[in-house]
């Protein structure tokens, strides 16, 4: 099962229409049962699954800037996919800093060496994402870069635990990305 | 929040205004681009005129800012028409029917952050299988009022989307790939009557046309009745 972590303001629900659901068929296209969870319930569920997607949310939206996503993970350290605010959650919390940077619309997106040699980013040299963010995060030494605009890192790959992170949002006309890491999760 | 819904008399941007409404907000103020050029890419569609009536039937103020629809240039337009509404409205946000349009979304997107306003598209990438359906479940009456791609012709012009409507549109989904909901641009519609109406839209005269593959929908004459 895959869990899907919903990090959208939890007084504007009408966000999971525009953030959450689009990831979450995704999945379910790719034949895997999947369940979404708000942050105060992801502990005592993290562990059923066999990987746990965080998505995205508005632009305007800052309420993920005041929760704590690594300790509710309790240990756990299967696949992980943090989507823009998701890889801002996992970069910030394992020894990076969140700054302002704005990406709207389709940008171009270039693979890394190291990102060629990756599972997720493979037979992947350059394309166009749609991006919908005003902060990115710094990556400590513990995180690669596989992907990165002329701005900022847009992929990266934890060094010891299967943990991305997206800046850009693969559920707009990327969706190989989540397909890939849901199979991912298959072979972990 | 009070939101102001970027109208266009289509099905989306209004089915996007009550979803708004149904998750808590309040629609401060429709937001209605009219363009006078036929091609423009964001803003053109058939009976935009109309929305005034829409607007009256839900008995929510209507801000109408005029475009020459130039490309880009009628961004600027839709700026000057949001931050308008911001201000007349106490607006905190916009919500627009976008489904998968990158251009279009991204576009408004930029306008509001630059605002300080949130930005909402309810439909995005949804399931239009679904979404047809749930306007035809919550009471939506939706016209076509306009078709732009074989094998559509004259005879869709007019009709309703009801569940027959969505039994043909899988159809042509299926043989041809048009889009259920439109929006591929294979057809654009007219809301009669949402759910947050407190009159419908009677059409008492209208004209069709069709050419070169393309058609429209045209309302003569339209008023309101009692829901």
């Amino acid at each position: 099962m895959i869990i899907i972590l919903d990090v959208t303001h939890p007084e504007i629900t009408v966000l999971y229409d525009e953030f959450v659901a689009p990831v979450e068929r995704i999945v379910q296209a790719c034949g895997q049962p999947v369940r979404v969870v708000r942050i105060d319930t992801l502990k005592a569920a993290v562990h059923l699954c066999t990987g746990l997607i965080i998505c995205g949310t508005a632009l305007a939206d800052s309420w993920y800037r005041t929760q704590n996503l690594v300790p509710q993970l309790g240990g756990w350290t299967g696949p992980v996919l943090g989507i823009c605010a998701g890889m801002q959650m996992l970069l910030s919390e394992t020894g990076g800093t969140v700054m302002p940077v704005t990406e709207i619309g389709m940008i171009p997106i270039q693979v890394t060496e190291i990102g060629a040699g990756d599972i997720l980013m493979q037979g992947r040299d350059e394309f166009a994402a749609y991006a919908l963010h005003q902060y990115t995060a710094t990556r400590s030494p513990l995180w690669t870069s596989l992907a990165t605009s002329t701005l900022t890192d847009q992929v990266v790959r934890h060094c010891l635990y299967p943990w991305y992170g997206v800046l850009f949002h693969p559920e707009v006309r990327n969706e190989w990305l989540i397909e890939r890491f849901v199979a991912m999760t298959r072979s972990v | 929040m009070k939101i102001g819904a970027l109208i266009s008399g289509g099905k989306d941007s209004l089915y996007a205004a009550w979803r708004m409404i149904q998750t808590g907000h309040e629609i401060a103020c429709f937001i209605t681009i009219q363009s006078r050029n036929p091609e423009s890419y964001m803003f053109h569609t058939p009976n935009i005129g109309l929305t005034r009536l829409q607007a009256e039937a839900a008995g929510i103020p209507l801000l109408i800012q005029d475009t020459d629809g130039l490309e880009e240039k009628e961004l600027d337009d839709l700026a000057v028409a949001i931050v308008r509404a911001a201000r007349i409205y106490g607006l905190e946000g916009v919500v627009t029917g976008a489904i998968q349009s990158v251009y279009q979304a991204s576009r408004i997107e930029r306008i509001c952050h630059k605002e300080n306003l949130w930005c909402f598209s309810p439909l995005w990438l949804c399931d239009q299988d679904q979404y047809l359906n749930t306007l035809v479940s919550d009471g939506f009456e939706v016209i076509i009022a306009g078709v732009f791609a074989e094998p559509l012709d004259e005879t869709w012009l007019g009709t309703r989307i009801d569940l027959p409507f969505i039994k043909r549109i899988h159809h042509l989904n299926t043989r041809y790939h048009v889009s259920l909901a439109g929006e591929g641009g294979e057809y654009e519609s007219f809301v009669c009557f949402a759910p947050f109406f407190t009159k419908r839209i009677t059409i008492r005269d209208a004209r069709t046309w069709f050419e070169h593959g393309s058609g429209g929908y045209v309302i003569t004459r339209a008023g309101l009745d009692d829901a």
